[in-house]
């Protein structure tokens, strides 16, 4: 490296230079003195002056040079020092000085120390914070491993980029067999079918192109196949994984619930085998009960008639009762089905009609229907429409008095229409039963709803009735994305809408269908 | 009720007894003749005894080890001597899944037994018998 040109050298040169110039003005001054007419006298101030002059700057070049001496040349020598490298113990030397370098060399020093101490402290920090990150991904990762349920994290394409401990025990795999291979593919899912699952159904499938989570609970009925070839049943969802507004691949979470499957099959046993045990001797009394009235075991007394008839009418209410009670477990325990096909909702209700057509003329109802005639088919399960409308109709005629009127509309609303205070969401169907019966008091309106539930008034008119009916209704209604809901006045009549999505039922998997029979 | 020149047979297979009474009463009282078992190995050795049975009238839950449905494989099975008898299921049980189950196996109808009224259950095998279509208002497969 070449060193710039020292300060004190510049100041020497630069007086020499001076010296020179000083110098050779004054002799020619001399010379030029010596060469024009003047008197002895005269010569010799000026001879004088000059010399004086020229004497007075060498004098004060030399007092400048002396000072050159004591200060800047040791500074030169200072910064030549410290320019090639920062040597502390040289510093330390000239810090030890009292002078002015010696005073720069310790703020030098300082500076130094400072930043030394400074980097020292960050060095710490750093090392307190990295462990602390990694005893954080530690513990990170012991909670992927430790918990109880499979965790498999995949990229765009599906393919596996991760597997957690326990989804490579349940499924017999280890991670390095799987990486890369697409999920599910090599699991060959099955549904309750023990079909295999197609790929547009793959729930990863569905959150990656609807970005949201999708679940499969015990209900679908999933099974994953091991990888010594054994099935076992799965709950699981998956989620996209989202980077701010990035989707950047998919977790699937699932667990074997082989327990809860064995445990939800003895309590279906259980409902069936104590359905089962109820409905025989029901249907023992039933049919005993049928052939006295029909006289085939012989005539019977016109006074025991009303007596046999009154234990045929209770057996049937306790059959009711059974039923309902039947779907009310399937609705609880999720294992009902749905299974929407193109249905004419009027054709429909026209059925039902039918079916209580004796009770309606029995008691001379007057039928009133307001069919909107444009109306589509919908995707609507049938029997769960039957039994829904079944109910709203059997309700209505058994709740209104004789020669009253059963109105039925059904129209078709848009989103955004209000129907009777509610809100219509999406563009529905509206099945509107109005009755001029005995209505519901207003103390009990929020009860209707409810499980087992019959007002007041018309206990003492009516005592046929579960209970259970609207609570099935309502029920079902909800699992399958339609509303119920009601206005009413004592002795006034009661007027039920119920409304269902143009778009139709969704598809449900389960392995039961709810009962249709009278149990309202 | 019509009197048929010709009798038909029912094999009622029923492990409730005094079910299986009412119901061999109600048929005989309209004319059919009815033979009884209360399991299906008792059904099937009828049924190898004689060879006019016309119709059989079946439970799901016997005595026994063998269930409803197992006698229904068995009548329908490739070979099967009996396998143009039809059958009515009779019963009962709880699911939708059983029933289609029956359904899909080759019998004719499921009733849930204490839905409908014995009278109404056997016009229809009358009904059927006599080649007239069946008359009851049932929604579809009337499955319990």
């Amino acid at each position: 490296m070449q060193l710039p040109m020292s300060i004190s050298n510049k100041i020497k040169g630069l007086i020499l230079a001076i010296n020179v110039i000083i110098f050779g003005t004054a002799i020619s001054l001399l010379f030029f003195l010596s060469s024009i007419s003047l008197n002895e006298n005269q010569r010799l101030l000026i001879s004088a002056i000059l010399v004086i002059g020229f004497l007075i700057v060498f004098m004060l070049s030399c007092l400048i040079l002396l000072l050159l001496h004591s200060t800047v040349e040791p500074l030169d020598v200072f910064i030549n020092a410290i320019s090639q490298s920062v040597d502390l113990s040289t510093l330390k030397d000239y810090s030890d000085k009292d002078d002015a370098i010696g005073k720069v060399a310790q703020v030098i020093l300082r500076v130094i120390t400072d930043v030394q101490d400074r980097y020292n402290q960050l060095e710490q920090k750093i090392e307190k914070r990295t462990k602390a990150l990694e005893e954080s991904k530690a513990k990170d990762e012991a909670i992927i491993k430790n918990i109880a349920e499979g965790l498999v994290v995949t990229d765009l394409e599906r393919r596996i980029i991760f597997i957690n401990t326990t989804a490579e025990m349940m499924l017999g795999y280890r991670l390095f067999e799987l990486f890369e291979k697409k999920w599910p593919d090599f699991l060959e899912v099955k549904d309750h079918n023990q079909a295999v699952l197609e790929e547009t159904r793959y729930p990863i499938n569905l959150a990656l192109s609807q970005r949201e989570p999708v679940k499969r609970d015990i209900s679908s009925h999933y099974y994953y196949k091991r990888k010594d070839g054994s099935q076992f049943p799965v709950v699981s969802s998956a989620a996209p994984i989202m980077v701010g507004e990035d989707m950047v691949g998919a977790v699937v979470v699932f667990r074997d619930v082989s327990k809860e499957v064995e445990v939800d099959k003895v309590k279906t046993e259980f409902v069936s085998l104590a359905s089962h045990q109820l409905r025989t001797p029901l249907s023992t009394i039933n049919w005993y009960t049928e052939t006295l009235l029909s006289g085939d075991a012989g005539d019977l007394e016109p006074d025991q008639i009303p007596y046999f008839e009154q234990i045929y009418e209770s057996t049937q209410r306790m059959i009711n009762l059974v039923n309902a009670l039947l779907n009310v477990s399937r609705l609880e325990m999720g294992t009902f089905m749905v299974e929407p096909e193109p249905i004419n909702v009027t054709e429909l209700i026209t059925d039902v009609i039918k079916e209580s057509q004796p009770k309606i003329d029995e008691k001379h109802i007057e039928l009133i229907n307001v069919f909107d005639e444009e109306l589509p088919p919908v995707l609507l399960d049938p029997q769960l429409m039957w039994i829904i409308v079944q109910n709203l109709i059997t309700n209505a005629v058994k709740y209104t008095p004789e020669s009253g009127s059963v109105t039925i509309r059904v129209t078709r609303q848009d989103a955004g229409d209000k129907v009777e205070g509610a809100n219509i969401i999406e563009d529905s169907v509206v099945i509107e039963v109005t009755d001029t019966g005995y209505g519901i008091p207003s103390y009990q309106q929020d009860q209707i709803f409810s499980k087992l539930f019959r007002a007041d008034n018309v206990r003492e008119k009516e005592t046929e009735g579960t209970g259970l009916g609207l609570y099935i209704i309502k029920s079902i209604l909800e699992h399958v994305g339609g509303k119920i809901w009601f206005i009413s006045e004592l002795n006034k009549g009661s007027s039920f809408f119920m409304c269902l999505p143009l778009s139709g039922m969704k598809h449900r998997e389960g392995t039961k269908a709810l009962s249709a029979g009278n149990y309202n | 009720m019509a009197e048929e020149s010709k009798q038909y047979t029912v094999l009622v297979v029923e492990d409730e007894l005094p079910l299986q009474r009412i119901v061999e009463q109600k048929l005989k009282a309209k004319g059919f003749l009815v033979k009884t078992a209360n399991s299906v190995n008792q059904a099937l050795e009828i049924l190898q005894e004689a060879d006019d049975i016309d119709v059989i009238w079946l439970d799901h839950y016997l005595y026994g080890t063998e269930d409803g449905l197992g006698m229904i494989v068995e009548l329908k099975s490739e070979g099967s001597h009996w396998r143009r008898i039809p059958v009515f299921v009779v019963s009962n049980t709880v699911g939708g899944d059983k029933a289609r189950m029956y359904l899909r196996l080759g019998a004719e109808k499921f009733y849930t037994k204490a839905n409908h009224k014995l009278e109404d259950i056997i016009t229809d095998i009358q009904n059927h018998l006599s080649g007239v279509t069946e008359t009851s208002t049932d929604v579809g497969i009337d499955a319990a």
